[in-house]
């Protein structure tokens, strides 16, 4: 039956996304067959991030290696660790212990647009620069003026504080830039990749953006070396194209365009409930049976989650890449969204195929 | 079901033949002949075409990291994204992990090398080359700027020790060799350090770049990995001193085996008005004259594309050559690395000289067993620019049509005009079958004979090399046919080659300390398990020497 919806779709959107890899994978690939479009559920949030990314390049660090490496490390933004609380213990706790320029030399933070008396949990000594939300952009603007060592007229910070702060900046043996790719926009996080680059002219400093979890960022990797593009890709024409307005789930069905909606969410047992904007076309929700149980769909496949019913990959942004989970052993015997979506995308092949006979 | 390619022109120096015959096929291995009275299910009639093992590609960045962050910093290269799409040779290749299986195998390319894969992000390379069609793959691991490799080294840790701690690399990365890129360099950048050469010491860990890369050579060797340490050396692209870097590299291998890769970009002098010069006929003597080494070239084509490299050195000093103007640095666990864009332009000096020092290295390297085949895809020019360059090994005319269009200063710093060598089928053969099989250890491709796997490329031949070798007339994969007239006509999955030597026991909870003390990470994120890939059979282990 979820086959045949998706036959008789005109433009099917798989979106959630919010799954094990191998079930992106599986999305991806039916996607391709069904000319669909695949979207993930927190796409828009790391967008901003990526777009400053690939449109002005940018020093990219791995956590590991910035634990172990970084004297200096600059928060910027209210939350930076808001996409995964855990990064913050595992980056600051330590001290490092790499390098002649920076072992022995603890570590200092500053955090630029902290919330004052907030504290981070395992860092030694936070050091608060207030500053509003809205002001951050010309700060770092200002701080990379003061960097390169050009004019810069009043701003939201005197101007000797920017001073000091790029000087501290300067005088890093290895630093590291650390924000929330979801509460930058694009400008924002594009002067403080090239804040960082500017700081290399002297000094060794890298960046790292922290990305919301439930594999935005992964299936924006599975989706580049699939379709050449970091997902809102549609197969509608064969070939995958990216548009990250064209193509936004959302945007597809409230405007009609979309008739179909495969929602994949499998990492939680307990939500998150759908957004309302899925409840105007006919739904297939691939999920566990707990959650899946709740919604209006027209199809439900009760399925697992990797790491407790069977083994899968997860991207794992402590590692900075993909790695392995295994089955906990308790596992409710469901069968994996891969499978599932595996199982559809055969249906229309073998009725791509009968029908061509 | 047995298969007959039958009456084409075999060319299969392994086994010494070239000349006109048969090759049978049966569940996916070449058999011999059958006796009278059993006739082929299928005859595939290669009369007047020429007949080959299926081509190996033993260096070509495909999959991993790296180039994934490469597709993602550059969307413009991609074909969907243009709507003028034929003026980028990206752009062509798409180099999804799609196309790129589907592109080789056009070509009569039926396994291919991915030589740079981190040991930290194995897991996210096999998952890629598990999506690329066709072809079989493999991967090198890379070591040499890694923190417990120098400090085992500065601490004078035992022979024995640093071979469990390789083994371990490989067999948890599922690798097939190990590469060396900028031994040091990229440890010593971290340290802020801007230039690093062979004799020169990684700050805090007091050893230089040619202790680490004679230390892996060693191990690789002791191990019976059977693909000798592949080398990227110090100090690729700079005039002068890559030169030095690689010929100190070269006389350092001293008797034992080692593979030298993309050597074009260390072919350079420093001589003439703009201090840029071909020390082709140099290196190419010492690699004549040095015969435990082997080396691959790197070819440079004109037109845009990426480098992508683990040198994070390298990649920081060639950043302000960027174009489009913008590069990736990474900054990871060992050797990071890096992604700078680059069009090669044929109006310019330099990637002219660029361009005609890799076909000097081609032509004046006697030994065809002993120069592989590569582009270093896509850093010197994507694999989609094969073709010509087969065209431009085994025709003088092609070569002189080509050296027209260079500005006049080119042709007067180079031999190339004066170079009459034209690489016969049997030289092309040998260079990228036979020659590669023997290096990666994997007997059972590369040639045609008695239980090779049934990968053979079938090229029709004709004046236009190019059009021959682009567009293969048949191409078998385990003995299915995947591609007719250079189309695809069949999406198979290839598996990818691995060796699994056994890690010491001792060694492995050695390793789980380390990883979780050091980095805090669990070393099993590092394993790439099977069930991950979502394929059966993924992977073929291929054996250690004995």
């Amino acid at each position: 039956m979820a086959a045949n919806l998706v036959r008789a779709s005109r433009l099917p959107v798989i979106t959630g996304l919010q799954a094990d890899l191998s079930a992106i994978r599986a999305a991806i690939e039916l996607a391709r067959i069904a000319g669909a479009v695949v979207d993930h559920r927190s796409s828009q949030a790391i967008y901003p991030a990526i777009r400053a990314i690939r449109d002005c390049g940018a020093f990219l660090g791995a956590p590991a290696e910035m634990r172990r490496r970084a004297d200096r490390v600059l928060l910027v933004g209210r939350e930076p660790f808001a996409g995964d609380p855990d990064l913050a213990e595992f980056l600051l706790k330590s001290e490092p212990d790499l390098g002649v320029r920076t072992r022995g030399h603890g570590r200092a933070v500053v955090w630029l647009g902290g919330e004052p008396g907030a504290t981070l949990p395992g860092a030694a000594s936070v050091e608060i620069v207030e500053c509003a939300e809205a002001a951050i952009p010309d700060v770092l603007a200002m701080l990379r003026a003061g960097v390169a060592g050009h004019r810069f007229g009043p701003g939201p910070l005197p101007a000797e504080t920017i001073a000091d702060l790029a000087d501290w900046l300067k005088g890093a043996g290895f630093g590291c830039a650390v924000f929330a790719a979801t509460e930058m926009d694009e400008l924002t996080a594009e002067m403080l990749l090239g804040l960082v680059g500017d700081l290399n002219g002297e000094t060794r400093f890298s960046t790292l953006p922290v990305f919301p979890g439930g594999e935005a960022y992964g299936a924006a990797l599975a989706a580049t070396w699939s379709t050449g593009f970091p997902l809102r890709v549609s197969f509608g024409r064969g070939e995958p194209e990216h548009d990250p307005q064209i193509f936004a789930a959302e945007r597809l069905v409230r405007s009609g365009e979309a008739d179909l909606v495969v929602d994949i969410s499998t990492l939680t047992t307990t939500g998150p409930a759908l957004p309302d904007w899925t409840r105007g076309v006919p739904l297939i929700a691939l999920g566990s049976a707990e959650v899946v149980a709740g919604l209006p769909a027209r199809v439900a496949f009760g399925v697992g989650t990797a790491g407790r019913d069977h083994d899968g990959v997860l991207f794992n942004a402590r590692f900075g890449s993909f790695a392995p989970v295994s089955a906990s052993g308790e596992g409710s015997g469901a069968p994996s969204a891969a499978a599932v979506l595996h199982a559809v995308s055969a249906l229309l092949l073998s009725a791509e195929a009968s029908a061509a006979a | 079901m047995l298969t007959q390619l039958k009456g084409g022109h075999v060319v299969d120096p392994a086994n010494d033949r070239d000349g006109v015959g048969d090759v049978f096929i049966e569940d996916g291995h070449v058999v011999e002949a059958p006796g009278e009275g059993r006739r082929p299910d299928e005859v595939i009639d290669c009369t007047g075409l020429i007949v080959m093992a299926g081509a190996i590609d033993i260096h070509s960045h495909i999959a991993g990291g790296h180039v994934n962050t490469a597709r993602l910093l550059l969307p413009e290269f991609h074909r969907a994204h243009q709507a003028r799409p034929a003026l980028t040779p990206l752009g062509q290749v798409g180099w999804t992990t799609e196309e790129t299986g589907l592109r080789y195998a056009a070509m009569g390319f039926t396994t291919v090398v991915e030589p740079a894969m981190a040991p930290q992000s194995a897991l996210h390379a096999h998952m890629e080359l598990a999506d690329t069609p066709i072809i079989d793959k493999a991967t090198l691991v890379v070591l040499g700027n890694d923190d417990l490799l120098m400090r085992m080294i500065r601490d004078g840790e035992s022979e024995a020790a640093i071979e469990d701690y390789v083994a371990w690399t490989v067999s948890n990365s599922r690798a097939l060799g190990v590469k060396c890129i900028n031994a040091g360099g990229s440890a010593a950048f971290k340290e802020n350090v801007r230039k690093f050469d062979f004799d020169d010491v990684v700050p805090d860990y007091g050893v230089s770049s040619r202790r680490i890369v004679k230390t892996l050579q060693g191990a690789v060797n002791r191990l019976g990995i059977p693909h000798p340490l592949h080398v990227h050396c110090n100090n690729l692209g700079v005039p002068g001193d890559s030169a030095a870097s690689i010929e100190a590299t070269i006389k350092a291998a001293e008797g034992l085996p080692l593979h030298l890769a993309h050597i074009q970009f260390y072919g350079y002098g420093a001589e003439g008005s703009r201090k840029f010069s071909s020390q082709g006929q140099h290196l190419a003597d010492l690699v004549n004259s040095t015969r435990e080494v082997t080396v691959d070239i790197g070819q440079v084509m004109f037109g845009p594309t990426v480098t992508i490299s683990s040198d994070e050195l390298r990649q920081f000093a060639g950043r302000g050559q960027a174009s489009p103007k913008k590069s990736i640095i990474m900054d990871h666990e060992g050797n990071g690395g890096g992604v700078v864009p680059m069009e090669y332009k044929q109006k310019s000096y330099f990637n002219a000289l660029q361009w005609a020092i890799g076909l000097e290295l081609f032509l004046l390297i006697e030994d065809p067993t002993r120069v592989f085949f590569t582009t270093d895809h896509p850093n010197g020019a994507p694999f989609t620019t094969y073709p010509d360059i087969f065209a431009l090994l085994m025709d003088r005319g092609v070569r002189q049509r080509w050296l027209d269009a260079l500005p006049k200063s080119v042709v007067k710093m180079t031999t190339l005009p004066e170079i009459e060598r034209e690489y016969t089928l049997k030289e092309i053969a040998t260079m990228t079958r036979a020659a590669p099989a023997r290096l990666l250890g994997t007997p059972d491709r590369g040639h045609l004979g008695k239980g090779a796997v049934g990968d053979v490329a079938v090229y029709r031949p004709g004046e236009d090399k190019a059009q021959m070798f682009g567009r293969a007339a048949y191409v078998l994969k385990d003995g299915q046919l995947v591609v007719k007239d250079g189309a695809v006509v069949r999406r198979t999955f290839g598996r990818t080659l691995t060796l699994r030597p056994e890690p010491d026991k001792a060694m492995v909870k050695r390793l789980d300390r380390y990883f979780d003390e050091s980095y805090g990470l669990p070393s099993r994120w590092f394993e790439v398990p099977d069930h991950a890939l979502g394929r059966e059979n993924p992977f073929k282990v291929m054996p250690c020497r004995t």
